[in-house]
């Protein structure tokens, strides 16, 4: 198979995307919806996918700047989701292959253990500098929801955008 | 950026590198944020200011759909609450007729003694945009801001009680940390028993009471109300009843709608005017030697 063969978004244009779709997802999560419910992380639904799939356009840069945005954006202590997202993130990027040839499953479960690590390591470090953190009911619905986002976003960067795996692509746009 | 398969090995380094520096500064941010609070937060009420209103289109949309999918839930109870609504209106009827009855006799009773209330405390109402989207804080960001003349530590109300405090100002924004944060805490007063305590946020639904005075002279259902010391809440104002929580605890259900912010007031206290130097008698200046004078002055000070 090779590329030339399938149409996909120049390089610039995929990052874009990325980047726009990050915003989205930041915005997405404000959305007022009354207190005791718990949006998912979006974004880090859509790191994940985005960088399993196609880790050449998700740039390390990018993901900082969004993940330092969400901090601000939702109110999570500052930095601290930031480095989660990007730990997570680098270690998806090199087991990418791994997790495109498997199953979605895998993945799946490899993504909500990461997400339910970095709430720990989160949890932690507030515990380490004496800040009030949420309780451990909240991070688990936290976790939960986002564990159950994940499938939808994946399935709406395959279904609707197309963009799969290199082992994988579709012809489309 | 390289993929992975044409990544060489010294790059891999460099990149990993990079993450340890980059992740280091992260911590860094978060210790600074931990010591430097106002000032981060600060930093961070200014980007919320600059951005969630830009958001606005896409929240729009979403949260309407999702009160859409919440009131298609209610539908299958339109009957009953229908009949319900019905006996509450006529006993509200009632109500409003003993109401109408007390005001007139107010507004008598005001004019007889000549008494003209100074307004302290004026409002302002605004839109709830957006709320905190982890659940790290209970926030929510509302569109009423300085330009507003919304003050940091104002208290925020919906109609029906107490909702939360302002911290975080922004020019067209501010933020409102609600009454179940962790970090909330209001003095307040149990209604018919007059017991003070503090009723303390835990991120739970419903914040607990602690430092009662008595706690056994405390029944389910009593009223709490703030009770204005320290000054950063008016006086009086619903916060919600007593309940026993699941783990025995006596707290406090919030009298606020909070499955549904929509509208939030914020109390916009006006601060007394102050007087600076000597009151001074505008007009032709008189010697104030002679106590004719004296009291003159005082009439104008008046």
């Amino acid at each position: 198979m090779t590329r030339a063969m399938t149409r996909t978004l120049p390089p610039f244009l995929e990052k874009s995307l990325f980047v726009g779709l990050g915003l989205a997802s930041v915005g997405a999560v404000l959305v007022p919806l009354g207190s005791g419910v718990v949006a998912p992380d979006l974004l880090f639904g859509l790191v994940a996918a985005w960088v399993i799939r196609r880790p050449a356009t998700a740039p390390f840069l990018a993901i900082l700047a969004l993940g330092l945005f969400a901090d601000v954006m939702t109110a999570r202590p500052l930095g601290l989701g930031a480095a989660g997202l990007l730990l997570a993130s680098e270690w998806f990027r090199v087991r990418s292959p791994r997790f495109q040839a498997g199953p979605f499953l895998v993945e799946w479960l490899a993504v909500a253990l990461a997400f339910a690590l970095v709430l720990v390591a989160m949890q932690a470090a507030l515990l380490l500098v004496f800040a009030p953190g949420p309780g451990v009911g909240a991070l688990l619905r936290y976790a939960l929801t986002t564990a159950l986002a994940y499938p939808l976003v994946v399935l709406g960067m395959t279904w609707c955008l197309n963009l799969r795996g290199s082992g994988a692509l579709g012809g489309a746009r | 950026m390289a993929t992975r398969d044409s990544t060489p090995d010294y790059l891999r380094g460099v990149r990993r590198v990079l993450l340890v520096t980059v992740c280091g500064l992260l911590v860094a941010l978060f210790l600074l944020w931990r010591i430097d609070n106002a000032r981060v937060e600060q930093l961070r009420i200014s980007m919320v200011d600059r951005f969630v209103p830009s958001f606005g289109w896409t929240l729009k949309p979403v949260a309407g759909t999702a009160r859409m999918l919440a009131d298609l839930r209610a539908y299958s109870r339109v009957y009953e609450q229908n009949a319900e609504l019905r006996r509450e209106l006529q006993r509200m009827q009632s109500w409003r007729e003993a109401a109408l009855q007390l005001e007139q006799k107010n507004a008598r009773l005001l004019a007889l003694n000549k008494v003209r209330l100074n307004p302290r405390l004026t409002f302002v109402t605004g839109e709830v945009m957006a709320d905190a989207g982890s659940p790290f804080r209970r926030s929510a960001t509302v569109n009423v801001g300085r330009i507003d003349g919304v003050t940091d530590g104002s208290a925020a109300l919906d109609g029906s009680g107490l909702v939360g405090r302002i911290a975080g100002v922004g020019e067209r924004s501010a933020r409102i940390i609600l009454l179940t944060d962790a970090s909330s805490r209001v003095p307040a007063v149990v209604r018919p028993s007059g017991q003070r305590a503090i009723v303390t946020g835990d991120n739970g639904m419903a914040p607990a009471l602690e430092f009662i005075e008595q706690a056994d002279e405390l029944k389910p259902g009593d009223r709490v109300v703030s009770s204005g010391d320290g000054g950063l809440y008016p006086p009086d104002i619903l916060i919600g009843r007593v309940v026993v929580g699941n783990d025995g605890r006596q707290r406090v259900q919030l009298a606020a709608d909070y499955h549904r912010l929509d509208f939030v007031r914020v109390v916009r206290a006006l601060p007394d005017a102050p007087v600076d130097g000597q009151v001074e008698v505008i007009g032709p200046t008189v010697s104030a030697a002679t106590p004719e004078a004296g009291v003159r002055k005082a009439e104008a000070a008046e």
